[in-house]
């Protein structure tokens, strides 16, 4: 049997301010790149299969030569074979339609990909691979099994709040997994080193004979620019208070930072107080 | 095509329509008169049910509904191909999913079939001119992503459960219903649900839950207190290192920089100083409400919401208003009948 | 009559029998020794052999001298008498034997005449009594007062035993021959002689003397022979293992851990006995389970698991099995604790304490070695730690641009835009991106140094860890990695002074780096204020009224041997002096931070910063100074616990010190 795991390379911006300006670019000082928390979790539950059932992992990706990075601290879990797709960073159709046509080519079983790349935040690629390759599918899982002889797979999908649905699926299938599915490996060094040293497959993207839809690529990006503050997030602030004090507070509803205003009296209006606010948000 | 379409994919929890979907209605209300079109909604289900009244409070104009013939079983692949056929015989402007494991699933599996373009969690639609243009925010929500195009096709979009406001319709609205029967193929469906498994907010990881009460110092040896109101809320929780010091949660519903790091949508921390090493665990949750004596502790800097006073006065106050506020709901929502 | 004695009187005719004999025991007792000595060849190779004659004159000194061990007065006095009252009667012995094998036979001659002899006599009855005495004290100790840092096993109960069955026939040997023979010299033997005046009292007839005198003689003989054949398996061989080990001992930095080949080396840390080198197995036999190392080690005065003692000891119980069942399951997790080997703080108070140099921290590094890097079994948190290092490039997961939020408003220069510099101000992980209590003694430190004119500039942005936590904690791949970036970023900037006032920092930078290619002139902080002071650059404008106690963190302490710089610049600035608390320089006890405790989560036990509030506190001062940045923060963390911010302070000196000039 053989499992497929997609990474990607994600950009982590550490700084609480990227952008200066809209249409500016992220300041590259201020990012750092790894692999992906969700597909970490992903290969190392590939890994788990791969150590209870002998199957051969294959690790893809698709990005620049500085994703190779990623790919092998990936591949440093235990996966068997790597293969990068040597492209510049794309939208998730692109990707798909990569990754697709490189998987095609490959014998598998199951396909497992991150729910989402922390960076684009899109969750899409899966599910477009999955449709692209016709499979069956089932996305934010946080529980796998393989059963009866390697021919299903049953799942756990999550549906919030530690609610699941189990899901009974037959092969081959592809799942994104959500980040509670199990606590990755930190990898030894000697498969650290070995990572280091093995060779990784690399096709060129121009090879693949792909046409990019410019209506799904949706390559017309106007711009990127600093977070816009949600007007959502107000608390009605009280009448009594002044003018200026409820412009604050509404103000305050932004990115930079939570602030509160402090709120004093007897123990019954502030308890009625928190309870305006969890109605307000949706919780009562 | 006649009038443009904002067509809102109607969520149900737990037999009721979801309050996302109230939400993306009043988000395509909006729209449909930036636009120029019409406010409808995808209801999955029998034909003769009835039809939530809160959906045309929220603006709904138009119903499609829809019956799937020789399929019962709800599973995403049922509604993929259900969603398929609809839209590709009415061709919507727009259709709105909400951001939930569903949801997010349904979009781009549509948006793959039919080659339609998908963007998810979006935080801002607007119409300019015979523009679309759409923003969201990636990055940990420290980058604004915005497109602005004509969209050829039927546009997939999800929203985030609490993104966008929900606003009842003013005035009374004429409801159109359309009955929809839809025959799925044996072979589209690969997958098969076997059950429902219901989270229990006393066991799921700290990190799951989506409601933490957490408890420091100023909580003494009262953990009664925060449990009441956390099994009223369906809560789950947390504490910082005292608490866990004094053996009264174990270490695994410590949330800080050698505990867990929880984003919950709500976080209450009742009697915690909020030193850096437990703020570090929190401080990405959605809602922080803070109670403690001391005004000047640091918890405050990282409150929504901040009260300053005795935890062991206040919160026995809020566990009686919540229940009695429980308690007027379930005597209105006797009037709602699921469908 | 030329005072002497005959050898052998009255037993001579066994005198050839007796050499057969000795034999056996000689032998035993030779192959005793061989097969330790096999046992520390299974080690990996390590060089030793350098400067021979500065090992051998300190072994010496040690002997001689025995330094560490009165530092504790019973043992210590104790050990005296046992080591001198011993050793000279071995003399006395090995004289004799001299004269009679060798000086006799061949030359015909005797030494053992006339005053010589005489003196020699005394000699031996007075050392003789500081071996009974030394030996009593050992027995009541072990077994009358049972002191927690001693163990009973029954060799040490034989051993005792014979050696003070061998001291007390000898002067049994010794008064019967003199009431037999009554030389007129006896009283220069007055133990002997005060014995023979007590058998005279009980009447006893000549000829049963002369019989008792035999018999004694047998069964002194008889227990000399067995000391020598039971000492290779007793405790008492390590009067061959401690001083060995002493000469051995490493003569480089206190803690200085030796790198990894990552491309020859298998596996990397130790898995199995075999994987110590010769000089780690030998200290397993140089140890007498004193128990030094444990009462002075944090966790286990804290109640962990945790237990130097035992450690050598379970260390030494695996390099005694058989061969074949070493080739199974590793050291770390099986004899040894993984819970053991995570708790150390590498404080080294263990290895201060050792009065035979056994290095306890280089074996834990070793297990954490093999835990870390060959299973990565490591406690869950760490695993983020080690993952913001290679991401971030420090523990906490800040980032490069974060580590130069505390400059907003003091002047500094940044070596990538102006690298001529002085000296380069090595803030480190913990003073720019922990919070504002230690930015606040980066800040403090960078005014400081412009107050006395100082040309510094700071790597910025450009700083990544120092590695240390990486190594300390076993990731030994993980700190080559950051000590070879840093090593290329210093080079560029042309680096050749550093100052910090993190003493991991500086401790790793002096002593490590060099062996990685990257040498520099490395001081710390507190050294550099007293060069200041000293100098007058730097001017105190008021002393503090304030009354304080020192802490010494461990890696500025008991690794560098820097106690009296610090006290030195704490004399100048207050105006009250410090109070010392009771376990001060060499014996201060640890914050607890060290080794990646910072980060550990639950554990067992007290938790040590708060162990060493206390005993700050009971000095009754307003407050404790320290020079670490991490001591500082487990200290405030303490005094919050305690809820004591009003009435303790906790300061890093460099604040002080910026406060008062």
């Amino acid at each position: 049997m053989k499992i497929i795991v997609c990474v990607k390379q994600v950009g982590y911006i550490y700084h609480p301010i990227a952008i200066d300006s809209p249409g500016g670019a992220i300041d590259p000082e201020k990012i750092v790149y790894m692999l992906n928390p969700y597909d970490e979790v992903a290969i190392e539950e590939a890994l788990r299969i791969k150590e209870n059932f002998g199957f051969e992992v294959i690790v893809i990706t698709a990005g620049p030569p500085k994703a190779e990075a990623a790919l092998r601290y990936a591949f440093s879990f235990g996966a068997d074979r790597m293969i990068r797709i040597h492209c510049q960073s794309l939208d998730a159709w692109s990707i798909s339609l990569a990754l697709t046509a490189v998987i095609r080519n490959l014998t598998y079983d199951v396909i497992l990909c991150g729910r989402k790349a922390m960076d684009t935040n899109e969750g899409m690629v899966g599910s477009f691979v999955a449709e692209l390759l016709n499979i069956s599918q089932v996305s934010g899982i946080v529980g796998l099994e393989i059963v009866s002889q390697k021919k299903k797979v049953v799942v756990e999908k999550y549906l919030g709040r530690g609610d699941r649905e189990v899901i009974e699926c037959n092969l081959p299938a592809l799942f994104t997994v959500e980040r509670s599915v199990n606590e990755p490996r930190y990898p030894t060094v000697p498969s650290r080193l070995k990572a280091e040293k093995k060779g990784i497959e690399v096709i060129e993207l121009g090879t693949l004979g792909l046409r990019f839809d410019e209506e799904l690529t949706l390559s017309n990006i106007r711009s990127i620019s600093p977070p816009k503050p949600k007007p959502k997030k107000v608390f009605t602030p009280d009448s009594h208070l002044s003018a200026s004090d409820r412009m604050r507070l509404i103000m305050s509803g932004g990115m930079a930072g939570k602030k509160s205003d402090l709120f004093e009296g007897p123990p019954e209006t502030m308890a009625n107080k928190i309870a305006e606010v969890l109605i307000q948000e949706k919780i009562l | 095509m006649g009038q443009r379409e904002i067509w809102v994919f109607a969520e149900f929890s737990e037999h009721e329509v979801a309050p996302v979907s109230f939400e993306m209605l009043s988000e395509a209300r909006k729209l449909a008169k930036e636009l120029k079109g019409k406010t409808c909604v995808c209801l999955i289900g029998k034909k003769d049910g009835e039809i939530p009244r809160s959906l045309q409070k929220y603006g709904a104009e138009k119903i499609y509904r829809i019956e799937s013939k020789n399929s019962n079983e709800p599973s995403i692949d049922v509604y993929a191909s259900i969603l398929q056929n609809l839209i590709q015989k009415f061709s919507p402007f727009i259709i709105l999913f909400g951001a939930t494991p569903s949801g997010s699933e349904l979009a781009p599996r549509i948006a793959a079939r039919l080659k339609l373009p998908c963007i998810t969690e979006v935080k801002r639609i607007g119409g300019e001119r015979d523009n679309l243009v759409i923003g969201k925010s990636c990055y940990n929500e420290k980058v604004y992503q915005n497109y602005n195009f004509h969209p050829e096709k039927t546009v997939v979009l999800t929203v985030l459960p609490g993104d966008m406001n929900s606003e009842e319709a003013d005035g009374p609205r004429e409801l159109e219903v359309v009955n929809e029967d839809i025959y799925i193929e044996r072979g589209m469906t690969r997958t098969k649900t076997i059950k429902f498994i219901k989270g229990d907010p006393k066991k799921i990881r700290l990190e799951e839950a989506n409601l933490v009460i957490a408890g420091g110092k100023g909580i003494g040896k009262d953990m009664a207190i925060i449990e009441d109101l956390a099994d009223l809320l369906g809560a789950s929780i947390g504490g910082s290192r005292p608490l866990v010091d004094d053996g009264m949660i174990p270490f695994e519903r410590q949330i800080g920089i050698t505990g867990k790091s929880v984003t919950p949508k709500l976080l209450m921390a009742c009697g915690i100083s909020g030193a850096r090493e437990f703020v570090a665990g929190m401080d990405k949750a959605m809602l922080t409400i803070a109670i403690n004596r001391d005004a000047k502790a640091p918890i405050f800097k990282f409150a929504n919401l901040g009260i300053v006073g005795d935890l062991h006065e206040i919160i026995p106050f809020l566990i009686d208003r919540i229940k009695v506020l429980k308690q007027k709901c379930n005597r209105e929502e006797g009037n709602n009948s699921p469908l | 009559m030329i005072p002497t004695r005959e050898i052998f009187w009255n037993v001579g005719d066994l005198r050839v029998a007796i050499y057969f004999l000795a034999a056996v025991p000689l032998g035993i007792a030779l192959y005793g020794i061989l097969r330790r000595y096999t046992k520390w060849r299974m080690g990996k190779e390590e060089k030793r052999l350098d400067h021979v004659p500065q090992r051998f004159r300190s072994l010496v000194q040690s002997l001689v001298g025995h330094q560490k061990i009165l530092q504790e007065s019973y043992p210590g006095l104790m050990h005296l008498f046992i080591f001198w009252g011993f050793g000279v009667l071995f003399l006395g012995t090995l004289t004799i034997a001299f004269q009679e094998d060798i000086l006799f036979p061949i030359l015909g001659k005797k030494i053992l005449l006339g005053n010589f002899y005489l003196l020699f006599s005394l000699l031996l009855d007075i050392f003789g009594l500081f071996a009974l005495a030394g030996i009593s004290m050992a027995i009541y100790r072990r077994y009358v007062i049972r002191p927690r840092s001693l163990d009973r096993r029954p060799s040490d109960i034989v051993m005792l035993s014979l050696l003070l069955w061998v001291v007390i026939t000898g002067f049994i040997v010794e008064g019967l021959r003199l009431t037999v023979l009554e030389p007129s010299w006896a009283l220069w033997e007055p133990v002997g002689f005060l014995l023979g005046r007590v058998f005279n009292t009980f009447g006893i007839a000549a000829v049963t003397q002369k019989g008792l005198h035999k018999a004694f003689w047998w069964v002194h003989l008889v227990a000399s022979m067995g000391v020598i054949i039971y000492f290779p398996f007793s405790n008492l061989f390590h009067i061959i293992s401690s001083p060995l080990n002493l000469f051995f001992r490493s003569l480089g930095p206190s803690g200085a851990l030796a790198p990894i080949d990552f491309q020859k080396e298998k596996p990397f840390g130790v898995a199995h006995i075999p994987d110590f080198t010769w000089k780690q197995l030998l200290d397993l036999d140089a140890c007498t389970r004193c128990g030094r190392c444990q009462e002075n080690c944090p966790a286990y005065l804290g109640q962990k698991p945790l237990n130097p003692k035992k450690l050598i000891q379970d260390l030494k119980t695996s390099l005694n099995l058989p061969l074949r069942s070493r080739e199974d399951l590793p050291l770390a997790g099986q004899s040894i604790s993984e819970e053991d080997l995570w708790d150390c703080t590498t404080c080294q108070a263990c290895v201060e304490s050792c009065p035979v140099e056994i290095g306890h921290l280089e074996k834990i590094v070793g297990l954490r070695r093999y835990l870390v890097m060959e299973e990565a079994k490591i406690p869950q948190e760490y695993k983020k730690i080690f993952k913001n290092m290679e991401i971030f490039g420090d523990p906490f997961g800040g980032g490069s641009l974060t580590r130069e939020d505390w400059l907003t408003n003091v002047k500094t220069k940044r070596v990538y835009q102006d690298n001529n510099i002085e000296v380069l101000l090595w803030v480190g992980c913990t003073g720019s991106l922990y919070d504002e209590r230690t930015k606040n003694i980066t800040a403090a430190a960078a005014k400081v140094l412009n107050k006395a004119g100082i040309n510094f500039g700071i790597l910025g942005k450009q700083e990544l860890c120092c590695g240390d936590p990486a190594r300390r904690m076993g990731n030994e791949y993980l700190f080559l990695k950051i000590a070879n970036q840093n090593i290329t970023i210093l080079k560029k900037h042309k680096i050749k002074k550093l100052v910090t006032f993190c003493p991991h920092c500086f401790n790793v930078f002096r002593n490590e780096y060099p062996l990685l290619g990257g040498a520099y002139e490395v001081i710390h902080f507190s050294q550099l204020i007293k060069i200041l002071l000293d100098g007058e650059r730097l001017v105190v404008k008021s002393k503090t009224e304030g009354f304080f106690t020192y802490h010494d963190p461990c890696y500025l302490g008991r690794y560098n041997k820097i106690y009296q710089v610090p006290r030195d610049v704490l004399g100048s600035v207050s105006a009250s002096g410090i109070k010392e608390m009771a376990y001060s320089r060499e014996v201060a006890f640890c914050c607890g931070a060290g080794g990646g405790n910072l980060w550990r989560g639950k554990t067992t036990g007290r938790r040590l910063e708060e162990m060493r509030i206390e005993q700050a506190i009971a000095t009754k001062t307003d407050g404790l100074i320290t020079a670490c940045p991490f001591c500082k923060i487990m200290f405030e963390s303490a005094i919050r616990q305690k809820g004591l911010e009003a009435s303790f302070k906790v300061l890093d000196i460099v604040e002080l010190v910026d406060q008062v000039t």
